[in-house]
């Protein structure tokens, strides 16, 4: 009987010995794993051994197993950690390209900004109101307008540069993701077999978490756990992007089979892509299915990028109907640029008696002549004739052939000859100080007698900085207001997009840290707490280790009587 | 652990960044550059281009003051002149003067004479004062017909503004020097000189001895030689008309003129002072919306310094506590 329990406390001593082994060495695994990113702290459960072997009489135990290996995570801190990172990548991606688009607005008078160079342009306007035929003046004032169509064009192009720059972006988070999927995907499986057993594959959890924190940072999306340990990660409307062991490799495409008769160009001139999952696998004709919505109303960097560089329906056929902070700056450019090519331009004809409507100079010849008139008499040669644009296609620019330029002309290139924007191909029509028409030519009818000193046309055009004009591009409208005045509005825009993305960077930067504070607190190694559980562990092995020894000298105690 | 000192991370490059944003604040002396570094950017582009406009407005109310300026000293001489013409004539129509004296005076009438012309026909940086929009061609000029009788000499000479009829001679220029202020710069010559000079030929020839027709109105270049002493009273009558119109030309062209350019003037001066006013308003606006406060910057930079440290110091030593020192 003595040997019998002497086995036994030397049983017990042993199972405790080796189960505290094992959570010393658990301890030593979460110590190890302190600072590594996305480890959820393990803790061996101890459980009472039961043995199928059951004496008669008293129960006295059969000592401590490890019974089970729990990983500390916790769905929903996960779930909130994820939307923290995926609104601040959101917020980050949209400040990038918005601070870049702040420097194209500056405020301390350093720049050439269209601000500045329209102001400039009208002072050297007024300047050649004094004297007309000075040719130093007549080439200021084709420098100040070379500022002008230098300014608005540069502006317009690094927005549309800034937007194609999203869109490239965009189709590499588009592919990252996709690797990232198959990985989830992966070691789903792993998973599952792993867990089929009874086990926890933590340390493979560990990882699919990880990946699916990096997943967050490019978009929003749920998760949801099934019954045998695996996950499905399923967009806001619905459609899944990983089951099990599959995953939906997206694409970005700027052919997308829902566009049947093409997608509308981007600012530059080119094509913003889509991302579409194709729903035909044999590849043999693409059945696209548009996310671009959808990852552009949630978050992350895919979410942010494209709410910044904005999304256009197939159906439309502008790049100002898109939506976007890019879009919605090109558009007043835009807006200013056509003003230019149309108010402006149409006053330049020349506008004799003041009505605000140019004359006929000469009504004995057919069609529309402009009684404004150069230093040497002629009168202008073009119906764009001070600011132009880049132009070589079939079409009339002259649409309508009334001798006057107007949107339907400029509606009418857009239609017939895929023109884009006037402001990234703004130009200068005059090319030399002689060719600016200041003077009126008085008597068409008689051989023209002109004035070198008449800057009658000029007087006119300087009213145009104070003139009420109706600006209107794609989404974009402002009426009853001056050049300026929308230049202005633009800045202000600007400004209250940056303000705002601001705001919202620095409020998800505090989200992000609270959402990791309060992931960290439950899941993540607190080493002041496995010191304490090390010293308990080793207090408690150097028990079991005495009760060997007691065992031991029991032993003793009774061979020596006998 | 982790997350204490990405917390206190965070802290540290907040403070840096607001370090930095401070200093370019200082340095820069504008608190907004950039749109996004405040809510009222696009006021502050709008004032910025007023103060643009002020400046151009500014530049062409010196440019037309100058060129006013010069005008009034014209028109000035030429009412010198003018007088100067009346006393000689006066002096002339005395009839102790015979024909002969009076002959020999009228030298000085012509000299007078083609001394305004070249006042009519003056040059501000290279174009002609007076000569409307057709400011490269002189806008007095000797006529293609000159008076028939003398064939030569100073009292042939017949000056008409503008011969060859060019439509630009009349045309003025306006200058805009405030959004809603434009002032005419120049006046076409006819209106200032026609008379006077006209007044100055008919005196001229009256006292050499010539009639000159219609007898009033433009000389059209006819008129006989009068024969004396028969013609005597004639010539005396004529210079005394001659009197008359010298009065009238200093009395409806030059004195107006002179009232116009002072007129003018004076308006340029009103714009300038409200240009002046509203440029100082304008900048201290501007300098409250978007300039730098260097006192209140300067301190909030020298608290985020100290603050820097503070966090520097508690990160340093918070990543050091662990129980790991007291076992």
């Amino acid at each position: 009987m003595g040997a019998n329990f002497s086995a036994k406390i030397l049983n017990n001593a042993v199972t405790a010995i080796q189960a505290q082994q094992q959570v010393i060495a658990n301890i030593s695994n979460n110590i190890a794993n302190a600072d590594t990113e996305g480890y959820a702290k393990r803790i061996l459960n101890l459980e009472t051994r039961v043995t199928s072997n059951r004496g008669t009489g008293i129960e006295i135990g059969n000592g401590v197993v490890v019974g089970s290996l729990t990983r500390k995570s916790d769905e929903f801190l996960e779930k909130v950690l994820r939307e923290a990172i995926s609104d601040k990548y959101s917020a980050d991606a949209q400040s990038d390209i918005i601070t870049r688009l702040e420097n194209l607005f500056d405020l301390t008078g350093t720049q050439n900004t269209i601000g500045s160079a329209l102001s400039s342009f009208f002072e050297s306007l007024d300047g050649l109101t004094m004297d007309p035929a000075n040719l130093e003046l007549r080439s200021e004032v084709m420098e100040r307008a070379t500022d002008v169509v230098t300014a608005i064009s540069s502006t317009y192009n690094e927005v549309a540069q800034l937007q194609m720059e999203a869109d490239k972006r965009i189709e590499l988070e588009v592919s990252s993701v996709n690797s990232l999927t198959s990985e989830i995907a992966k070691l789903n499986g792993l998973i599952g077999t792993a867990e089929a057993t009874g086990h926890v594959a933590a340390s493979e959890r560990d990882k699919r978490e990880e990946l699916i924190k990096q997943l967050s940072e490019k978009m929003s999306f749920d998760v949801r756990e099934n019954s045998d340990g695996t996950v499905d990660l399923t967009l806001a409307d619905g459609f899944t992007i990983v089951t099990g062991t599959t995953a939906r490799q997206l694409e970005f495409t700027t052919t997308p089979s829902f566009a049947t008769t093409g997608v509308p160009p981007s600012l530059s001139g080119d094509r913003l892509g889509y991302i579409v999952y194709d729903y035909d696998t044999s590849g043999s004709s693409p059945a696209h299915f548009d996310l671009s919505d959808t990852l552009k109303a949630g978050g992350g960097t895919i979410g942010g990028l494209l709410k910044v560089r904005g999304t256009n329906a197939v159906t439309n056929t502008s790049a100002f109907d898109a939506d976007g902070t890019l879009v919605e700056v090109a558009s007043r450019v835009e807006s200013i640029a056509r003003e230019l090519l149309t108010s402006f331009n149409d006053l330049y004809l020349g506008d004799t008696d003041g009505d605000g409507v140019p004359d006929d100079g000469d009504s004995t010849t057919a069609g529309f002549q402009p009684s404004a008139v150069d230093l040497d008499g002629n009168p202008v040669a073009n119906v764009f004739g001070f600011f132009g644009f880049q132009y070589s296609g079939a079409t009339a620019v002259d649409g309508d052939g009334d001798g006057r330029p107007s949107t339907a002309d400029l509606n009418n290139l857009i239609t017939n000859e895929n023109i884009v924007s006037f402001a990234s191909r703004m130009q200068l029509a005059v090319s030399n100080p002689r060719e600016i028409a200041a003077a009126f030519n008085d008597d068409p009818a008689a051989p023209v007698v002109y004035s070198p000193g008449d800057g009658r046309n000029i007087e006119n055009l300087v009213q145009m900085q104070q003139k009420q004009l109706n600006f209107s591009v794609g989404s974009f409208t402002l009426n009853n207001a001056t050049f300026n005045d929308v230049y202005n509005e633009t800045v202000g825009h600007v400004g209250n997009a940056s303000a705002r993305i601001s705001l919202t960077q620095s409020v998800s930067d505090d989200n992000l840290l609270v959402a990791k504070e309060r992931r960290d607190n439950f899941s993540a190694v607190n080493l002041d707490k496995e010191f304490t559980d090390l010293i308990q562990f080793q207090r408690a092995f150097q028990a079991s280790a005495r009760v060997i020894r007691t065992a031991n000298d029991l032993s003793d105690l009774i061979v020596s009587i006998i | 652990m982790r997350v204490i000192s990405e917390i206190l991370l965070s802290q540290v490059n907040r403070q840096r960044e607001e370090i930095a944003r401070l200093g370019k604040e200082i340095s820069t002396g504008l608190k907004v550059s950039r749109p996004g570094d405040s809510k009222q950017s696009g006021t502050i582009a709008e004032f910025r281009d007023t103060l643009e406009k002020i400046k151009g407005f500014r530049e062409q109310i010196s440019n037309a003051t100058s060129f006013l300026n010069y005008q009034e000293s014209i028109v000035n001489e030429a009412n010198q002149i003018m007088i100067r013409a009346k006393e000689i004539a006066t002096q002339a129509a005395n009839e102790t003067n015979d024909s002969v004296v009076r002959s020999q005076m009228a030298q000085e009438v012509f000299e007078l004479r083609d001394h305004l012309v070249n006042l009519a026909n003056s040059k501000y940086l290279g174009r002609y004062v007076y000569g409307g929009a057709n400011d490269d061609e002189p806008p007095y000029a000797p006529n293609s017909t000159p008076y028939t009788n003398p064939a030569s000499g100073a009292a042939s000479v017949r000056y008409t503004f503008n011969e060859d009829a060019d439509p630009g001679a009349t045309v003025t220029r306006s200058v805009r020097v405030t959004d809603s202020i434009t002032i005419t710069v120049n006046t076409p010559g006819n209106q200032v000189f026609d008379n006077a000079i006209q007044a100055l030929e008919r005196l001229g020839r009256a006292m050499a001895g010539y009639e000159t027709l219609p007898a009033s109105g433009t000389p059209d270049g006819t008129g006989a030689a009068w024969t004396f002493p028969q013609d005597y009273q004639t010539q005396t009558k004529a210079i005394q008309n001659a009197i008359d119109l010298i009065d009238t030309a200093r009395e409806q062209d030059i004195m107006p003129e002179q009232v116009k350019l002072a007129g003018r003037m004076r308006r340029l001066e009103t714009a300038s002072s409200i240009l002046e006013l509203s440029e100082e308003n304008t900048n201290e606006i501007l300098d409250k919306m978007q300039g730098t406060d260097v006192f209140d910057a300067s301190s909030r930079l020298s608290y985020a310094q100290t603050s820097l440290q503070a966090s520097l110091t508690v990160l340093s030593r918070g990543l050091g506590n662990t129980i790991l020192e007291y076992l």
